[in-house]
């Protein structure tokens, strides 16, 4: 497979980059490590001709804290986040999933940045991102906000990013550092992930193909009565029923049957690892 | 429409300056312009890993990177582990080991392995199965793969 002719643009700053995918629209795209673009474009599913590298641009890899915030450049690669010492002292479960996900090679090439925006339904960081209560930051030529990454991602391959803004950082604050996440891996991708954070254990985020992340509301009504962390099997009772409710797409991969029950089993690791068990079955 | 990149490039120590079309892949340029044959093409969708080089010492997917990005940087294939006729540690302890059979993945075993022995010399066994779980060997069963990996780290 090879993909049709294009024009590669390497512009050296942002504003250059945004403004020249503004002008040459539809046909424009950005291009980071390409992991899924070129692939699209190989395929003939995708069609540009005009690719605007955005490796070439100054800081956007930078990882750094800065004030109460972890701070990763979206041109950062998974495998420059799971090397980052700064990710594995504040945010060890992005260190962990960053040096996890698919292969070396896509981790060595794909960009985080690009696994946001592509919103691939089955990605793993937007699960823990969200729980992560991450911000994201997005620069257009004339403007720059910032955006919940709960509010980012809109369903499958759809964000709230618009065509010429590019995203330039991921912002955690620090202190919600601390959670789990665990995933339900079949082939290339996870059938089923699930995250969620040692400050607000009463919020569980799961991925499971379906589109944007989502929040499974059940454990609100423990808030007043359980305050900590602990009881796992209570947290999963309370969830269980938002399961069991869940419209679950059943295709090609998984039945919805078996991606419903490997969504239980990812919460009930997710639940078990925040209290340092590592096998829940253990016991 | 000006659809041609220049690329300056370090392939196996020897410095090479060319034009290409912009969309020329990595693996194009690799087999057909510089005639480094090792560079296997097979699933074509960066799961099998035949078609692995190492870019500045890390793997990557020749058959999805383009030719484009790798200005700038140094190319390794398995023709560039040999010094002076002399086979690397690794590629010799595949021939002892019996860890070929077709041969088709090989190139891309030996350069995943190569990677990681860059970066940490005395890898556990834990840590070459995960080194290579990204390629893909649809003879050998793996076990002779992973002991000639071990075998050529403890050399
Ligand atoms: C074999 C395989 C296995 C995988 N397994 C997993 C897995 O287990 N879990 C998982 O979560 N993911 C997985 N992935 C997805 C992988 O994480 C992404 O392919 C990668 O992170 C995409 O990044 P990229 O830099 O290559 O993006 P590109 O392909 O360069 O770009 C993707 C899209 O995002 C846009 N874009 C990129 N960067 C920016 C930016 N900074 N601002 C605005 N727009 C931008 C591009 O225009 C394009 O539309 C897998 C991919 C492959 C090929
Ligand atoms: S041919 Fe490139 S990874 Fe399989
Ligand atoms: S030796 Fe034949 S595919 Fe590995």
């Amino acid at each position: 497979m090879r993909p049709d002719p294009f024009t590669y643009h390497q512009p050296k700053s942002l504003a250059e980059a945004s403004s020249l995918v503004a002008e040459l629209g539809d046909g424009a795209a950005f291009y980071a490590g390409g992991t899924e673009l070129l692939l699209l474009m190989k395929m003939q599913l995708a069609e540009y001709r005009h690719l605007v590298n955005l490796k070439k641009i100054d800081g956007l890899k930078t990882i750094v804290v800065r004030h109460d915030r972890l701070i990763v450049g979206a041109l950062a690669t998974h495998h420059d986040i799971a090397l980052s010492t700064a990710v594995s002292k504040h945010c060890p479960s992005l260190s962990r999933l960053c040096g996890e996900i698919a292969n070396i090679r896509v981790r060595v090439a794909g960009t985080i940045g690009g696994n946001l925006c592509f919103a691939e339904p089955r990605a793993d960081p937007p699960v823990l991102l969200a729980a992560l209560d991450a911000v994201i930051r997005l620069v257009s030529a004339h403007a720059s906000r910032v955006i919940p990454a709960t509010e980012f991602f809109l369903g499958p391959f759809e964000t709230a990013r618009q065509p010429d803004e590019i995203l330039t950082t991921i912002e955690i604050p620090l202190g919600t550092g601390t959670a789990s996440v665990e995933r339900m891996k079949q082939g290339n991708y996870s059938l089923a992930t699930a995250a969620i954070s040692r400050n607000d254990c009463h919020r569980v985020w799961i991925g499971y193909g379906g589109g944007a992340p989502k929040q499974l509301d059940g454990t609100g009504a423990l808030l007043d009565r359980d305050n900590g962390c602990t009881g796992e099997e209570a947290l999963f009772s309370a969830v269980a029923a938002d399961i069991a409710d869940l419209e679950i797409p059943s295709d090609i991969e998984a039945g919805e049957y078996y991606r419903r029950h490997l969504i239980a089993v990812a919460v009930k690791r997710a639940l078990a690892s925040l209290n340092g068990i590592q096998n829940p079955w253990a016991h | 429409m000006d659809t041609s990149v220049d690329i300056s490039v370090e392939i196996n120590g020897v410095p090479v300056t060319r034009s290409a079309p912009a969309q020329t892949l990595l693996i194009d340029f690799l087999r057909d312009e510089m005639r480094l044959r090792s560079v296997k093409l097979s699933c074509d969708m960066e799961i099998c890993g035949a078609c692995t080089v190492l870019v500045d010492g890390l793997p990557m997917s020749s058959c999805t990177t383009l030719a484009a990005d790798v200005d700038g940087a140094k190319v390794t294939t398995v023709e560039g582990l040999i010094t002076d006729g002399v086979l690397d540690p690794l590629q010799q302890a595949f021939i002892d080991h019996g860890a070929v059979q077709c041969g088709f993945c090989t190139p891309g075993f030996i350069l995943a392995a190569k990677a990681l022995l860059l970066r940490n010399p005395s890898p556990t066994r834990a840590e070459i199965v995960s080194a290579l779980d990204g390629n893909i060997c649809r003879c050998t069963g793996y076990k002779k793969i992973v002991e000639a990996v071990r075998h050529a780290a403890s050399a």
